[in-house]
């Protein structure tokens, strides 16, 4: 796609938090039908051409891959009308046409087991990626903030301990949304 | 050969893929084929058929089809012959769910 050439553009910065993903997957479907189309993700923000009001469904999904198994899973997204738009930070942003796919209801997961899976799989990443900040990090900074000889120092390692603390809190709760997320689905007796 | 019965039951879109793979397929073939067999009924999203053949693959339930190669873009699949017998135990199994479920019903 060459929408990007000779075009209006917009950088809107925007927290996303993944355990409302469907807010924000409608909030992007809306921007589309006033014609502000996304076509880049960074962090903490999108980037959106100007276009035609067109309306376009948007979903996200959540992949930790190797280069081949990542080609079949773009071929079969690509085959059933998914159009990926970005990736950012191991989640697949795609859309699709309402319209050229004439079904009722859009979605890239047809079944709560699969729709599982996916957050499972977030949870696993966060556990893998902050579990040595906990169990590691935490107890250490203490340790040298008390440890600490000069009042710089421990005022220094008080306030990275407490910076770390906090984004630690932060996904703490996210681990519990998104454990709630995952009961949510899993007390659905529909499979 | 261990016992097939680990796998099941099954969830409807992973039978139903399994049950697209008796002639080979690559993945939008299956999208198709399930959404006939099921008579539109299970229409297979992108995300979930991924997971579903991946965890196919893993249990040795279907391989790659040898075909595959020359068209470098897309996968093409095909069921084992222990993707077929769990085809055929899960076929036993639902069909004693519905003999039961009949017969139990018509005593209302």
């Amino acid at each position: 796609m060459d929408i990007r050439d000779n075009r209006t553009t917009k950088r809107i910065f925007k927290l996303f938090f993944a355990w409302g993903e469907e807010k924000e997957e409608k909030w992007l479907e809306e921007r589309s039908l006033k014609g502000w189309h996304l076509y880049r993700v960074g962090f903490l923000n999108y980037k959106f051409v100007k276009g035609l009001p067109k309306r376009f469904i948007y979903k996200f999904d959540f992949r930790l891959f190797s280069r081949k198994s990542e080609d079949e899973y773009l071929a079969i997204f690509k085959d059933a009308g998914w159009e990926l738009i970005d990736i950012f930070a191991s989640w697949y942003y795609f859309r699709i046409d309402p319209e050229v796919h004439g079904e009722s209801e859009f979605d890239i997961y047809n079944d709560n087991l699969s729709r599982i899976k996916k957050y499972q799989r977030i949870l696993l990443f966060i556990l893998i990626v902050n579990g040595p900040a906990l169990y590691f990090l935490i107890p250490y900074l203490i340790e040298k903030t008390f440890a600490a000889q000069s009042t710089p120092y421990t005022v220094l390692y008080a306030i990275i301990l407490v910076l770390i603390a906090l984004i630690e809190s932060f996904l703490i709760y996210a681990v519990i949304r998104f454990i709630i997320l995952i009961r949510r689905l899993r007390n659905n007796i529909r499979q | 050969m261990k016992d097939i019965s680990r796998f099941s039951p099954l969830t409807e879109t992973t039978f139903y893929i399994l049950l697209a793979l008796v002639e080979p397929l690559h993945g939008y073939g299956i999208m198709e084929k399930v959404k006939n067999l099921s008579s539109n009924r299970i229409r297979p999203g992108p995300g979930t058929l991924y997971g579903a053949l991946a965890n196919l693959l893993d249990s040795k339930l279907i391989v790659p089809a040898k075909e595959g190669r020359e068209n470098s873009r897309r996968k093409i699949y095909r069921i084992t012959q222990a993707g077929k017998e769990l085809l055929e135990y899960e076929s036993r199994r639902l069909e004693e769910n519905v003999r039961i479920s009949k017969s139990v019903l018509k005593k209302d």
